[in-house]
């Protein structure tokens, strides 16, 4: 056996590192480090050379499916503190969250094209309206552009100005001006008659005859406003003009007249799961989707029911005694859901929302945090993008435990 | 007062596996979180092959406890798991009958100056061309995080020849990495 001092420098630098040398050795060590670079050197490299292999070593996780193939081969049940098993690499979640949003993503792009099917739909329509009018006296008549109604009510429905009464305002407004409008016209016929009756002369026939296209002007007028009332305004019946203008509360009662339901699809792309060794899954069915039923309750909050598919690894065991362990590489869950909209923090036509989800699986209750921003482009279909926290609890030896995960959302929303 | 499963030695844990089914399981799974990583890692680095390394985990958690269902006395159960391992690793190697020299070893060449994770994939290239013994002592060192007097046990050698097929070893694997290590210090 070799002394203690029989070492090279060389060598003592590595059984240092190691923790093998003796306080002797140490001091010589150190002695000798003092003076000599090139031995400091080494002995940086040697440390540098530990923490590397180190490091690989804590990289070296047993894979969950070994450890679930030796616990079943053993005939052990698997604990659940062993399911989160081995962390992912980066490129492997990658991997796995673009695989796993295939079917929501496709679901969400495509409510994307039929929200703006709708919107150029919409918009078409609103060209023709302004087409029409752009022919007429009546834009002459009014101090607002009916086209401005129209704008204010699409644009201004859902936002706090339908509290402020500046829909039903700008309608009375527009509405009441429409009835001047009739009412100059109806003057201007009666000043015709008067005229007419006054002159007595042989171009009798020729008044009546102005008398008859000026009433046939008002008849062309009254529909093109009512057409005007009807293009412009959906939840406005065609109201005959004595019956304007239509009020406030009627104006109310008439919004108050479309459901206040909303369906939505929901994917999800899992950015990071928790403990920190939980690993996204790859599933051979689709997963990661919420489909949802809303009820608004005001024009800021919505509530409904909502039930989807998550990427969680978990196992199932068989008649409950660990007999047998089952992967399962989602989980299903259903819950009631509360939506909130900031409406008056809206910028740039993005509103931010919160929703929060309380539900359950069969293994426990689960809760979901989701927040972000949506942007309606119509009335019928709001899309929404956020990130979402979810948490699966589920029982182990009597204590309940959870796995966490977070994601990035987003929805498309249609609303009836 | 009954005593917590974590706080108890590996030789209980072994008698535990021959007994009913609760306490089986509970020892088990016991024994398998404290050392199926430090055993896994040591296959994973001698194997290298993944599948292979998993296979051999396996086995060795199925040689325990039927040992433990044999009622066979055990005094040291990390060695006599390791060995295991180790004499099916040995097995799995002389199969292989991989012969990768310190001359012919090829580490690919990085443009950019070296990252740590760069560094800890050369680092496995590098110990995979080191002699058998030399790897195998590094790994039980490093990655099984064990002395060189319990390395000396398992692999029934005296401990100065552990130490030097340790520092020996270290010493070609910096030898080899030297220009890498270079560029990652600038």
């Amino acid at each position: 056996m070799l002394s203690e001092t029989n070492y090279s420098m060389s060598e003592l630098v590595y059984l240092f590192v190691d923790g093998e040398s003796t306080p002797l050795q140490n001091d010589i060590l150190f002695n000798a480090l003092a003076s000599n670079t090139d031995l400091q050197q080494e002995l940086q490299e040697a440390i540098l050379i530990r923490d590397t292999l180190v490091s690989d070593s804590v990289a070296l996780a047993v894979p969950l499916k070994i450890t679930t193939t030796i616990f079943q081969n053993a005939g052990v049940a698997l604990p659940s503190n062993l399911v989160v098993g081995a962390a992912a690499s980066f490129g492997e979640k990658i991997f796995l969250g673009f695989k796993s949003i295939a079917l929501p993503l496709f679901t969400a792009v495509g409510g994307a094209f039929i929200a703006l099917g709708f919107m150029n739909y919409f918009q078409s329509e609103n060209n023709a309206s302004n087409n029409t009018l752009a022919g007429t006296n009546l834009n002459k008549y009014t101090n607002n552009n009916p086209n401005t109604f129209s704008n204010n009510r699409n644009n201004k429905l859902t936002d706090n100005n339908f509290s402020n009464n500046k829909i039903s305002n700008n309608k009375h407004n527009n509405i009441t001006t429409a009835n001047e409008i009739v009412a100059k016209k109806e003057d201007k016929i009666e000043e015709s008659n008067i005229t007419t009756s006054i002159l007595k002369s042989n171009e009798t026939q020729v008044y009546n005859k102005s008398i008859a296209i000026s009433q046939s002007a008002l008849a062309q007028n009254t529909s093109l406003l009512n057409q005007i009332l009807f293009t412009n305004n959906n939840n406005l019946t065609s109201s005959p003009i004595g019956n304007l203008p239509i009020n406030n509360s009627e104006f109310i009662t008439s919004y108050n007249e479309k459901l206040p339901l909303s369906f939505a699809v929901r994917g999800m792309m899992n950015l990071s799961s928790f403990p920190a060794g939980t690993k996204s899954t790859a599933n051979e069915v689709p997963s990661n989707f919420t489909i949802s039923i809303g009820y608004d309750l005001t024009a800021e909050t919505k509530i409904g029911i909502e039930g989807g598919r998550q990427s969680i690894r978990y196992y199932t065991f068989e008649n409950g005694k660990n007999e047998k362990a089952t992967q399962r590489e989602s989980i299903d869950w259903a819950g009631a859901y509360i939506r909130h909209n900031f409406n008056e923090l809206t910028f740039f036509n993005l509103t931010p929302f919160a929703n929060g989800t309380l539900g359950a699986t069969v293994s426990g209750p689960t809760g979901r945090m989701i927040t972000g921003f949506k942007w309606q482009p119509e009335n019928s279909i709001s899309l929404s993008a956020g990130v979402e926290a979810s948490t699966f609890f589920y029982q182990k030896s009597s204590n309940w435990q959870n796995i966490s995960a977070l994601g990035f959302i987003y929805q498309v929303e249609i609303n009836y | 007062m009954i005593q917590k499963v974590s706080n108890k030695s590996d030789e209980q844990l072994f008698e535990m596996l021959s007994g009913d089914k609760a306490k089986k399981e509970a020892g088990f799974t016991e024994l398998y979180q404290r050392h199926s990583q430090r055993i896994y890692q040591y296959c994973r680095r001698i194997c290298v092959n993944d599948e292979l390394a998993s296979d051999v985990l396996q086995e060795t958690f199925l040689k325990l406890l039927n040992a433990a269902q044999s009622k066979q006395v055990m005094t040291n159960i990390p060695g006599f798991m390791l060995r295991i391992a180790r004499n099916h690793c040995l097995d799995i190697r002389k199969k292989q009958n991989k012969q990768v020299t310190f001359d012919n070893i090829e580490i690919p060449s990085y443009d950019i100056s070296l990252e740590s994770k760069e560094l800890k994939h050369l680092l496995v290239i590098a110990l995979d061309a080191l002699p058998d013994e030399q790897k195998e002592a590094i790994v039980l060192q490093a990655y099984s995080g064990l002395s060189y007097q319990e390395i000396s046990e398992i692999t029934n050698v005296p401990i100065s020849t552990v130490r030097n097929w340790v520092v020996r070893g270290k010493k070609k694997l910096r030898e080899i990495l030297a220009p890498y290590i270079k560029e990652l210090e600038q």
